[in-house]
């Protein structure tokens, strides 16, 4: 029963009913009681109950006296005033009245005694009235006297059993009243019983719901709990993939670069045809699979949300231009007509992510190629419609085009229109996926109409906010090969890392001061001023980023300079940290002239960049398919620390890399370098030998961590992988160090130096 | 309290001074009903005051219909008020004691007197009491009048067959 009360839905006028109807049934017995009570003590105050029993005694006491006046007129005659005889009898008569009058004389009237003793005082007054009419003449007539006292007398027995029976009667009254109140009292107890029973229901339904209400809190709150963990849980899952996803593209990325290498090494005029299309085919699909992994970690970026648009000014002209350049070797391949316009009244400078614009657009012109056998594919940047503000830019194709449910899937990951087509032509589909996500991120979105048979077009409109020239674009007409000339401060622990650095920023026509740490370099800026500083993020005493944050702190014009971190580091929660920290750019390790040249664009130090750029010679590996690698130049070296060192099947060094090395030093140089790194008994790789002789752990991972970097830089693939487990061993377990792997170093350095003998002359000249 | 009984007191001063012929009580000219003895500043037999019906009559008349616990139903009170009739021998105590025929006594607070429309009745429902009809004088309360006075206190001031006052 009680569970169909649901006393949570109750409004609050039932709540006020329920109550009210309880306290009726609940006070209204009592007062009905009490109404009784009352009702019965007026009625005792008002009728003089016990009265009755006084009257009845007063009456028969009158009798007495009325009797003892008779007796003396019979004795005594002379003594008597006939007046006062006749007033003892007036007032005996008087007393009967008042107890046959009496209110309650129904609590005698009905008994015998009272109806003899009445019965007789009346036959007495009938015959005792005119007697007393004359009490004079009464006093003298002593016979009738005497028959009044004998009268009295037979009255006097009946009289005293009459105040008897008045006194039984009152007793009755009393136990009569008695019982009354007993009833009431018993009926109070029963009424305060029934009325503790239901206020016990009331206690034990309300205790029933405040129960359920806290067992239903607890299970919501379990559930809220239950709830965030899964998100935690979640969260932690999302991060560990993003996290592996970088590893992972960071760790296929190194191999492939060496892949890439060779390829272009093989490629020397005398191959016959066949072994040149095989090599093309290679080479197209290493280069594809490149392209797969950057568009898969463009996806994890962007969903980690950590993908972030770095906007400078930028010429939209100019980006038109190198985007046809560019695009123009494909389409001329397939044989197909490219046509790239900007309209005339676009905006020469607008705020822009110039990378991200630049893949926008080699993604849609890319596809239509892809998608076009004959024809044409004609793009155009022109301003957006209606005077609205931003640019659009539309792609044409006479392609074969797609039905209306290709078109509303096409934005779908790893949507594509035809099987056979993904067969024959490739692609991950994450492209229009990422190229959408990043025009929405511009404040716009891309669009497509397509007819089947007749050809699609593509039109992305873009919020890019129009801007002023940076103040040093006047420079570029007049200054286009005169370079910037910038005083760069270096702090980088590694010699061999410095040489390096020094050579390339010299090439690039700049001034460096090298430190060893991040100590050093502060010392540095307090005593010269310095255009910009790069940041080794390891380095002892003060790394990179704790020297970052330190030069904001300081107290002069070099708090606000810009500084660029080179670091391995490719995650984009180290970049927003860092950029925390006060970290204006990033360039990867080993630091390459491309790279270095766009950060210290983005700081807003260089001028124009293609004048730059063709300056320097051949620094990034050659590409067959420019646009990659434009949008994701292929960076890393440095291999897995926890891969076990299986040399027999890798190549000793990375060529491409030695030869980047080669070209930018010196005979001297190199041979110094070389010195430094290999020759006993200084060489670095010497000392790691002997710091692992001796057993110092911390020493032993400081020298594999050096020879690490620089074997790196160098393209000393083995050595560099032995190191990397070397100071893996050192530094992350307490296992001790296997002396497999100082014969392995050992081995590494004769067959690194033997594979320098063999390339020493091809290579540098 | 004093006030009241000073205003009481200059009342019945002016009432003595506009009666200033008859200020000697007469003498009653027929049997005496009442007798009143004490604290009284008028006397007309030794150092009492007696009453005959007939100067009882001759006092200014009040009536009143109650209930009772003596009577079945409300009936009428005639006489006059006992304040008058003290006043008229210029009492001065704070109690009277009244005694009965039946010798039954009891004592009255004057304050009573001045509270309340007592009467000193003689006639019930217009006619004379007789003594078997609680007669001749019959001192009553206005019951109905007042809540306060239906209890056995002032039931028991309620004295019937009065024949006698003494002011203390």
């Amino acid at each position: 029963m009680f569970a169909m009360l649901n006393l949570a839905q109750w409004q609050r006028w039932q709540w006020v009913a329920a109550l009210a109807s309880l306290l009726v049934v609940m006070l209204s017995p009592l007062a009905w009681i009490q109404w009784q009570q009352l009702k019965l003590l007026e009625d005792v105050s008002t009728n003089q109950v016990d009265s009755i029993m006084w009257q009845a005694y007063q009456l028969e006491r009158e009798l007495s006296r009325l009797d003892s006046k008779l007796h003396v007129a019979i004795s005594k005659p002379e003594q008597i005033d006939p007046y006062a005889l006749s007033e003892r009898y007036e007032v005996f008569l008087s007393r009967i009245d008042l107890l046959t009058q009496i209110p309650r004389r129904d609590l005698i009237d009905n008994t015998t005694a009272y109806a003899d003793a009445i019965g007789s005082i009346e036959a007495f007054v009938v015959r005792a009235d005119p007697l007393f009419a004359d009490p004079a003449g009464l006093i003298q007539d002593r016979e009738s006297l005497v028959a009044l006292v004998s009268s009295v007398e037979t009255l006097l027995p009946q009289a005293a059993e009459l105040t008897r029976e008045a006194n039984r009667a009152v007793a009755r009254f009393v136990d009569e009243r008695n019982a009354q109140l007993q009833q009431q009292s018993v009926l109070v107890i029963t009424l305060a019983s029934v009325q503790s029973v239901v206020l016990l229901v009331f206690v034990v339904v309300l205790v029933r719901h405040i129960r359920r209400q806290q067992k239903q809190y607890a299970q919501l709150q379990r559930l809220s709990r239950e709830l965030s963990d899964a998100r935690d849980q979640a969260e932690a899952a999302n991060h560990g993939k993003s996290v592996f996803l970088a590893n992972m593209s960071h760790e296929i990325r190194t191999p492939f670069q060496g892949l890439l290498g060779m390829l272009n090494l093989l490629d020397e005029p005398n191959l016959t045809p066949q072994q040149r299309d095989y090599l093309q085919t290679a080479r197209d699909s290493a280069m594809h699979l490149l392209g797969v992994l950057n568009d898969i970690l463009d996806v994890s970026t962007m969903e980690s949300g950590t993908l972030k648009l770095s906007e400078s000014p930028t010429n939209l002209h100019n980006v038109v231009q190198e985007v046809e350049s560019l695009m123009r070797v494909a389409a001329n391949d397939k044989g197909l007509e490219l046509q790239v316009n900007a309209a005339s009244d676009i905006p020469t400078w607008v705020m822009a992510d110039a990378t991200r614009l630049r893949q926008i657009m080699f993604n849609l012109i890319n596809n239509a190629i892809k998608f076009t056998a004959t024809g044409t594919v004609a793009a155009e940047m022109s301003c957006a419609p209606h005077g609205l503000p931003g640019v659009v830019f539309t792609v044409r194709d006479t392609g074969m085009g797609m039905d209306t449910e290709t078109v509303n899937n096409l934005f779908t990951r790893f949507f594509q229109a035809d099987n056979s087509v993904r067969r024959r032509l490739g692609g991950t589909g994450l492209g229009l996926e990422i190229s959408r996500k990043l025009a929405r991120k511009m404040g716009g979105d891309i669009q497509v109409s397509s007819e089947p048979g007749v050809g699609s077009v593509f039109t992305a409109t873009l919020q890019l906010q129009t801007t002023t020239a940076p103040a040093t674009e006047t420079l570029v007409p007049v200054n286009t090969g005169a370079k910037r000339r910038l005083k760069v401060l270096v702090a980088e622990d590694h010699p061999i890392n410095q040489k390096y650095m020094s050579i390339l920023l010299k090439k690039m026509g700049h001034a460096a001061v090298f430190c060893e740490n991040g100590a050093e370099a502060l010392g540095c800026l307090a005593q010269q001023a310095f255009d910009v500083v790069l940041l080794d993020y390891h380095m002892p005493v003060l790394d990179g980023l704790s020297t970052a944050a330190a030069i904001r702190q300081l107290d002069c014009p070099a708090a606000t300079m810009p500084v660029i971190l080179v670091t391995a580091d490719v995650l984009n929660e180290t970049h927003q940290r860092a950029r925390d920290m006060g970290v204006n750019e990033f360039v990867s390790k080993p630091l390459q002239a491309n790279d270095l040249q766009r950060a210290l664009q983005r700081c807003g130090l260089l001028d124009e960049p293609s004048a730059l750029i063709a300056a320097i010679p051949a620094l990034s590996v050659p590409s067959p398919i420019q646009s990659e690698t434009l949008e994701e130049p292929v960076r890393c070296l440095e291999p897995a620390e926890s891969e076990t060192p299986a040399m027999d099947d890798i190549d000793v060094i990375d060529r491409v890399a030695y030869a980047d090395i080669v070209s930018m030093l010196t005979t001297e140089t190199l041979a110094e370098m070389l010195d430094s790194l290999l020759a006993p008994p200084r060489g670095t790789l010497h000392a790691l030998v002997r710091a692992l002789e001796s057993g110092d752990r911390s020493n032993i991972s400081f020298i594999a961590h050096n020879l690490k970097g620089a074997a790196m830089l160098m393209g000393f693939k083995a050595i560099a992988q032995t190191a990397a487990a070397i100071e893996h061993g050192a530094r992350d377990t307490q296992d001790a160090i296997s002396t497999d792997l100082v014969s392995q170093l050992l081995v590494d350095l004769q067959s690194t130096q033997k594979a320098l003998r063999q390339l020493d002359t091809p290579v540098s000249a | 309290m004093t006030t009241r009984r000073t205003l009481n007191s200059a009342l019945l001063l002016a009432g003595l001074a506009l009666s200033v012929p008859a200020l000697a009580l007469d003498a009653p000219t027929t049997r005496p009903i009442l007798t009143v003895s004490g604290k009284i500043g008028v006397k007309n037999a030794g150092e009492t005051a007696r009453f005959d019906m007939k100067m009882i009559e001759a006092l200014p008349q009040h009536s009143f219909t109650t209930s009772t616990p003596w009577f079945d139903k409300p009936v009428k009170f005639t006489g006059p008020l006992l304040a008058d009739l003290l006043a008229a021998v210029k009492a001065s105590g704070t109690t009277l004691s009244a005694v009965a025929i039946n010798d039954y006594k009891i004592n009255i607070p004057m304050a009573d007197v001045q509270k309340y429309k007592v009467i000193v009745a003689r006639l019930l429902d217009d006619k004379p009491m007789p003594v078997r009809e609680k007669g001749p004088l019959f001192v009553v309360f206005p019951f109905d009048s007042a809540a306060e006075l239906r209890n056995s206190t002032y039931y028991e001031r309620s004295i019937w067959q009065l024949k006698a006052l003494d002011i203390q």
